[in-house]
C-alpha cells in the first residue's frame, strides 16, 4: 500500500463526544430490544436490530472514520460523509422503530417523563408536530442543505471545528425529520398521510440536492477555496473534485429519495394485492360494465 | 393547571439533565488531543519553503496566551504549477519556532516539532506549544525532507488570555445538575393522586 492511503487509514478521529452518542443510543435500543424480546413482541425482530446498529454504524462512518479526514482534503468526500448523515444513517434509524424500542430500554423514570412528553395533551408533543409538518420540514432542507453549500459557510465550517459540527447535526437533524414523515416510524403525532402524500414529500426532495448538485458540477470557477490550501489526493485537481461532489448531490443524493418514492408505490401496491379480490358477481353486471364502481351505488 | 406546571417542572428537569451531559460530552471533546479537522485559521497558503509548498493554519486567527495548536500541511508543486498544492510530503521533519518580537531582551523562542503522529489527519505535521506573553510573535517554519528543505516564517500579534477554566465548566455542571435534582423532586413531590370527576350538580327547578 503506498504511504498516502495507509496513512489516510490511521486517520481515525476517535472523538469522546460523538462515541459517548452511539454508545448511548446504542445501549437504550439493546436494551429495549432485549425487554420485548423477552416478551416475544413483533418489534424485536432481527432485521430491525440490524438496521438500527447499521443506521449507528453509518454516523460513525461518518464522522470517525478516514472519511471525516478526507473530507477535509477532498470535497467528493465531504459529500459521501453529508449522504452518509442525510441518506444513509436516518431511514436505516426509523425502519428499526427506535421510539417504541427505545422507550423499553430507558428506566423507568424517564421512561415515564418520555411518555408524558408524548402525552395527547402535552405542549411538547403539540410542538413537535407543528415542527414536523411537511412543509415545515421541506424548507428546513432546503434552508440547510443550500445554506451550509453557500461558499462563506462552507469555508467557516471547515475552519471552525464547532461550526463544523453544527453543519453536521442540522443535516442529520432535519434528515432524521425528513425521513420520519416517509418511513411512518412512530411517534406518529398526527394523521397518517396516504401514500401518495408520501410519495411526493418523497419526490419533492429531488430539486433541492438536484438543483444544488447541478450548480456546483457545473461551475467553471473554484466555489470552495479551502480546498486551494490543502494538499491534493490521488492526482485529483481542486476543479474536478468540485464536478465529482457535485454529481453525487446530484444523482445519488437525488436517487435515494426516488428509491424511497419506488419502495412507497410497492408496498402500496403489494397491501392491495393481499386484499381479497372482489366478487366476479360485481364485476360482470351491466351497471358494472357501463359505469364502474357506480353499481355499488344502485 | 397543577398538572401543567408539573410537567413543565419535569420538562424542565429533563432538559437541566440532557444540558448537564452535553457540557459533559463538550468537556470530553475539549480534552481530546487531536483537533477535529485539524484546521483554524490559515495563515499561510501554499508558500514556498525550498521544493515544497507549505500551508499554516493556527487554531484562532486572534491567538491568545496560553496554550497554541499550530497545524501544517507540507505539499509538493502540482505538476505544471510553481503555487498550486499537489501531492503531499510525508516523513518530513517540521520543526516550528515561537519567537516574541524584538529578539532578544530574555525573550527565549520556544521550539515545537510538529509531527502527525498525534494528528487527526495523518497526512498533517502538528504541533503543540505554550506562549507565554503577549505582543508580536515571528512563527519560523523550517522544513526538510527527501527533495531538499526551506524555511518561511510570519509575524502574528498574541492578546492576553481570556479563559474559562475547569472550576467555571464544574460549577455550571453543578448547577445544571442541582436544578435538574430540585425539578425533579419537586416534581415528584406535587404528584398528587388524580381528582375523582366532580358530581354533576342538581338543575334546579
Amino acid at each position: 500500500m503506498d504511504p498516502i492511503s495507509s496513512a489516510l487509514l490511521r486517520s481515525w478521529g476517535w472523538r469522546a463526544d460523538v462515541i459517548l452518542a452511539l454508545l448511548l443510543a446504542g445501549t437504550l435500543y439493546i436494551r429495549g430490544w432485549r425487554q420485548l424480546r423477552q416478551k416475544q413482541h413483533l418489534l424485536a425482530n432481527g432485521w430491525r436490530l440490524a438496521s438500527y446498529l447499521g443506521g449507528l454504524a453509518a454516523v460513525a462512518l461518518a464522522l470517525l472514520s478516514p472519511i471525516d479526514v478526507l473530507s477535509d482534503q477532498l470535497f467528493l468526500f465531504h459529500m459521501v460523509q453529508h449522504l452518509l448523515l442525510m441518506m444513509v444513517a436516518p431511514p436505516l434509524l426509523w425502519l428499526a422503530e427506535p421510539f417504541p424500542v427505545g422507550v423499553w430500554g430507558m428506566p423507568a423514570s424517564l421512561r415515564t417523563l418520555v411518555v408524558h412528553a408524548f402525552n395527547r395533551n402535552s405542549r411538547f408533543r403539540a410542538g413537535l408536530q407543528r415542527l414536523a409538518a411537511p412543509g415545515i420540514v421541506w424548507l428546513l432542507l432546503i434552508t440547510v442543505l443550500w445554506g451550509w453549500h453557500d461558499p462563506q459557510a462552507y469555508n467557516a465550517a471547515l475552519r471552525i471545528d464547532w461550526l463544523h459540527d453544527l453543519e453536521h447535526l442540522s443535516f442529520f437533524g432535519v434528515a432524521m425529520f425528513y425521513w420520519w414523515q416517509l418511513t411512518g416510524a412512530a411517534p406518529i403525532l398526527g394523521r397518517r398521510p396516504s401514500t401518495l402524500a408520501k410519495v411526493i414529500y418523497a419526490i419533492g426532495g429531488v430539486p433541492p440536492n438536484m438543483i444544488a448538485g447541478i450548480f456546483i458540477a457545473f461551475s467553471e470557477s473554484i466555489i470552495y477555496t479551502h480546498y486551494l490550501s490543502v494538499p491534493r489526493l490521488f492526482g485529483i485537481s481542486v476543479l474536478y473534485d468540485q464536478q465529482l461532489g457535485g454529481l453525487l448531490m446530484w444523482i445519488p443524493g437525488s436517487m435515494m429519495y426516488v428509491i424511497a418514492a419506488l419502495v412507497l408505490i410497492f408496498r402500496r401496491l403489494q397491501r392491495e394485492e393481499r386484499q381479497p379480490p372482489r366478487s366476479a358477481a360485481r364485476w360482470d353486471g351491466g351497471a358494472a360494465l357501463l359505469a364502474p364502481g357506480m353499481e355499488a351505488k344502485q | 393547571m397543577k398538572r401543567r406546571w408539573i410537567r413543565c417542572w419535569r420538562g424542565a428537569g429533563s432538559a437541566a439533565l440532557g444540558l448537564c451531559l452535553f457540557f459533559l460530552a463538550a468537556l470530553f471533546g475539549r480534552v481530546s488531543p487531536a483537533w477535529a479537522h485539524g484546521g483554524g485559521a490559515l495563515q499561510l497558503s501554499n508558500a514556498a519553503a525550498g521544493p515544497y509548498l507549505v500551508s499554516v493554519w493556527l487554531q484562532s486567527d486572534t491567538p491568545r496566551q496560553g496554550p497554541m495548536h499550530v497545524t501544517i500541511a507540507v505539499s509538493q508543486p502540482a505538476p505544471g504549477s510553481d503555487n498550486a498544492a499537489g501531492e503531499p510530503v510525508l516523513g518530513a521533519v517540521v520543526r516550528v519556532t515561537a519567537q516574541p518580537l524584538p529578539a532578544g531582551d530574555g525573550r527565549i523562542p520556544i521550539e515545537a516539532l510538529a509531527t502527525s503522529a498525534e494528528a487527526l489527519n495523518k497526512l498533517y505535521y502538528e504541533a503543540d506549544f505554550e506562549v507565554t506573553q503577549t505582543g508580536l510573535w515571528r512563527f519560523l517554519i523550517e522544513v526538510s525532507g527527501p527533495d531538499g528543505g526551506g524555511a518561511l516564517s510570519f509575524d502574528k500579534e498574541v492578546r492576553p488570555a481570556v479563559s474559562v477554566g475547569w472550576p467555571v465548566w464544574a460549577a455550571i455542571i453543578g448547577v445544571l445538575a442541582l436544578a435538574g435534582w430540585l425539578a425533579q423532586s419537586r416534581a415528584r413531590s406535587h404528584a398528587a393522586p388524580a381528582r375523582p370527576p366532580r358530581p354533576a350538580r342538581p338543575r334546579e327547578s
